[in-house]
């Protein structure tokens, strides 16, 4: 009988991703205790450098930005049949020229339709049976509750309480503009600095800004058509999920996505004999 | 007036979480990158097998029969010198077969030497006192009954030692059940964060690694320096930390001391466990603040790292606390003309929702493990993050209210196991064991199926 042995000293796809320093051992399949990333300086200059200008440009064009920001609801509140009575002037920050609102009618909860009545009732009772029967998310499901019905009992009791689609605007806006300024710097940290690759880093920054700029129109023509249609109830429960949350998942899917690319890329795929613990 | 006045508190409220909760992801951005780029993970591994001192292995067992025979039969196969290995399986009270299977392996094995306790407060504290009076082990090695040891851990946990000023160690915790439960699987991101990221990060920083109360060692020499176990204490683990931290050694961790096991696959069991951890850790907090300030041993760096972990169950009600001070707001119209409440909001919900730099660390963790599958379920840690949230709240009021009433709080009780029926354990082609399979040389060799 003949032996065989065929040694292989091809690199290991984590020791060149990671800049030939994979802690020890580069030549094996590195245990997953000394493995290490290291973080380039190209690495850092480049995605503080693209921060920097998204950051830059989102300061510098405020205003256009809003105001395309308030063209695509525009465009999105006519494809979903809003009747948007036009678009007001809104000051967004002290400072800044004004952008534009949307002028919608928001009825008071005393003039909406027994439809929006209902459908608040059927949303605490389908919470409840959410909270009753899936125990993880026992307390997003109460903690929606209690905004629901906080927000009934507010705006059962204070009659004169209030919400101009405008004043609506207003504020969606000053939030979603923190939001983009932030974002490349959350997203620097997430997708560019920890990640093996710089350029689909980067690519990830880009996108997801611009992503980010969309979504956040899409929701806000969504919360206004809620608004129209069912006046101030759903408001606490929809600026919860449906605000600075919202920005979190969508930015935390990618992640999850990116994750599960760089973790497949990185080590290769372990055979049998390198698992052994 | 009172209008004035609320939003002035609210906001005063919203900007205290903020600060707080930042401070928290800096910390949390900190470790995950210093955990990223170290360069040469601090481990001792170079020293396993060459420092081989006598060792006693502690086993709480609370009615175990599910789970006693694989934890024994995992250290009859380690390849720890048996004349220098001792093996005290602590039987506390247990009404089921957990006598029987501990007897049978000490017929067998003569380096296995029960200990059967009728009576005595009851708990895994009060379990660990007694069996240190009959431990004989330089360095004493602790497992809870449902983890299975490979064949080099006890090698791996002790290795440390050499140093004489490390007066314990810790090892690596994996989860074997991640696929029996959505919550399973979400656990075993947080503790792949935890331990491949927090706890290798923190000791290569030069902070003391927690000490975890499994999986772990302790020298005998240096327990009795700091008066032996707290039986008081619902996480006398957390205690003992900081009781050999105020008193000069070390704690190491061992990040290649892996050991597999069972974490909660309900709602229900997970949130007592977190009860527990909660109130024996605000507990800690309590007792040791004041002489961390005050310790000489540590650097002005090592405190506030030790305050940090201390303090972190504090960060679930301040977050509740902006939430609310959020939610006044947003029903005082004068607050809306301001520009500060869309901020205050924004930075809250940034901040929390979720602190970003938890889930860069179940990232980090996640690659440099090869987690792939499992790395998907990411955005739904959020839902773990509610819940632990609520659960963690609950628990504080507990904790506040019976410390400030002198009511009695929660006692001890066993984290429940799920893994198979009687002698269908972990080594016995049960479902459960689809993690391991033993092959003929005795090695311990987990199966391909991706994560």
């Amino acid at each position: 009988m003949t032996l065989t042995v065929r040694v292989d000293n091809s690199p290991q796809p984590g020791a060149s991703a990671a800049g030939g320093r994979t802690g020890r051992r580069d030549a094996i399949y590195p245990h997953r205790s000394v493995r290490v990333l290291p973080l380039s300086l190209v690495r850092v200059w480049c995605g503080v450098a693209l921060a920097v200008v998204i950051t830059v440009l989102s300061v510098i064009y405020a205003v256009p930005l809003m105001e395309l920001h308030s063209r695509a609801a525009a465009v999105l509140a006519g494809w979903a049949g809003l009747p948007v009575r036009g678009w007001s002037p809104i000051s967004v920050f002290p400072g800044l020229e004004p952008a534009s609102g949307p002028v919608l009618a928001i009825p008071a909860f005393r003039e909406v339709s027994d439809g929006a009545r209902l459908l608040l009732i059927l949303s605490i009772v389908g919470l409840l049976i959410v909270a009753q029967r899936f125990s993880l998310f026992r307390n997003v499901a109460n903690f929606l509750i209690v905004l629901l019905a906080a927000s009934a009992v507010a705006n059962a009791v204070f009659d004169s309480f209030r919400l101009e689609s405008v004043t609506f605007g207003q504020i969606w806006l000053r939030q979603e503009m923190l939001v983009w300024l932030l974002l490349p710097w959350v997203l620097l940290l997430l997708f560019v600095f920890p990640q093996p690759s710089l350029l689909r880093g980067l690519l990830w920054v880009t996108f997801l800004q611009a992503y980010g700029f969309l979504f956040s129109a899409v929701r806000m023509v969504f919360m206004l058509g809620v608004l129209h249609y069912t006046g101030l109830i759903f408001m606490p429960p929809l600026w919860f999920l449906l605000g600075t949350l919202s920005d979190l998942l969508f930015v935390l899917f990618f992640y999850s996505l990116s994750i599960h690319r760089s973790s497949g890329e990185l080590w290769g795929v372990r055979n049998s004999w390198q698992s052994h613990f | 007036m009172a209008v004035t006045l609320l939003t002035a508190v609210s906001y005063a409220v919203i900007a205290f979480a903020v600060a707080f909760l930042l401070l928290y992801a800096l910390r949390h951005y900190v470790l995950g990158y210093s955990r990223l780029r170290i360069d040469r993970p601090r481990d001792s591994m170079e020293l396993a097998g060459f420092y081989m001192p006598r060792v006693t292995v502690l086993i709480p067992m609370h009615n175990e029969e599910r789970v006693a025979g694989d934890i024994l039969q995992a250290l009859v196969d380690s390849d720890y010198d048996w004349e220098k290995l001792e093996v005290i399986p602590i039987n506390d009270r247990s009404t089921d077969r957990t006598r029987e299977i501990v007897n049978d392996f000490a017929k067998r094995y003569p380096f296995i030497q029960p200990l059967h306790r009728a009576g005595g407060q009851a708990g895994k504290p009060a379990a660990l006192v007694d069996a240190c009076t009959h431990a004989t082990g330089e360095i004493l090695v602790l497992f809870d009954a449902d983890y299975v040891p490979g064949r080099a851990v006890i090698k791996m946990l002790v290795a440390p030692f050499a140093d004489p000023e490390v007066g314990a160690s810790m090892g690596r915790v994996v989860p074997h059940n991640i696929g029996e439960s959505l919550l399973s699987g979400l656990l075993s991101l947080e503790r792949s964060a935890g331990y491949q990221g927090v706890q290798q990060s923190r000791f290569n920083l030069g902070f003391t690694a927690q000490f975890g109360g499994t999986v772990g060692a302790v020298r005998a020499a240096a327990l009795e320096s700091v008066g032996g176990w707290n039986p008081e204490s619902l996480t006398e683990d957390t205690d003992l930390t900081f009781a050999l931290l105020l008193n000069g050694w070390k704690t190491a961790y061992v990040n290649r001391a892996e050991c597999y096991e069972e974490v909660p696959q309900s709602w229900a069991v997970r949130r007592r466990q977190l009860s527990r951890w909660v109130t024996g850790h605000t507990e800690c907090l309590h007792n040791y603040w004041p002489d961390l300030m005050r310790s000489k041993f540590l650097t002005k760096w090592e405190k506030l790292d030790a305050l940090f972990l201390l303090a972190m169950y504090w960060t679930a009600p301040t977050l509740v606390a902006g939430w609310a001070a959020s939610l006044l707001l947003f029903f005082i119209p004068e607050a809306h003309q301001t520009p500060w409440l869309p901020a205050a909001l924004a930075f809250l919900g940034y901040q929390l929702f979720a602190n970003q730099a938890t889930f860069l660390e179940i990232g980090v963790a996640s690659m440099l493990d090869g987690t792939r599958v499992r790395s998907l379920l990411l955005p739904l840690n959020l839902l773990n993050f509610f819940a632990n949230t609520g659960a963690i709240c609950n628990a504080l009021r507990k904790f506040y209210w019976n410390r400030f009433w002198g009511s009695g709080g929660d006692g001890w009780y066993k984290t429940h196991r799920t893994r198979g029926a009687p002698g269908n354990g972990f080594f016995n082609g049960s479902k459960d064991s689809s993690l391991t399979t033993r092959s003929a040389t005795g090695l311990y060799h987990a199966r391909a199926h991706g994560d």
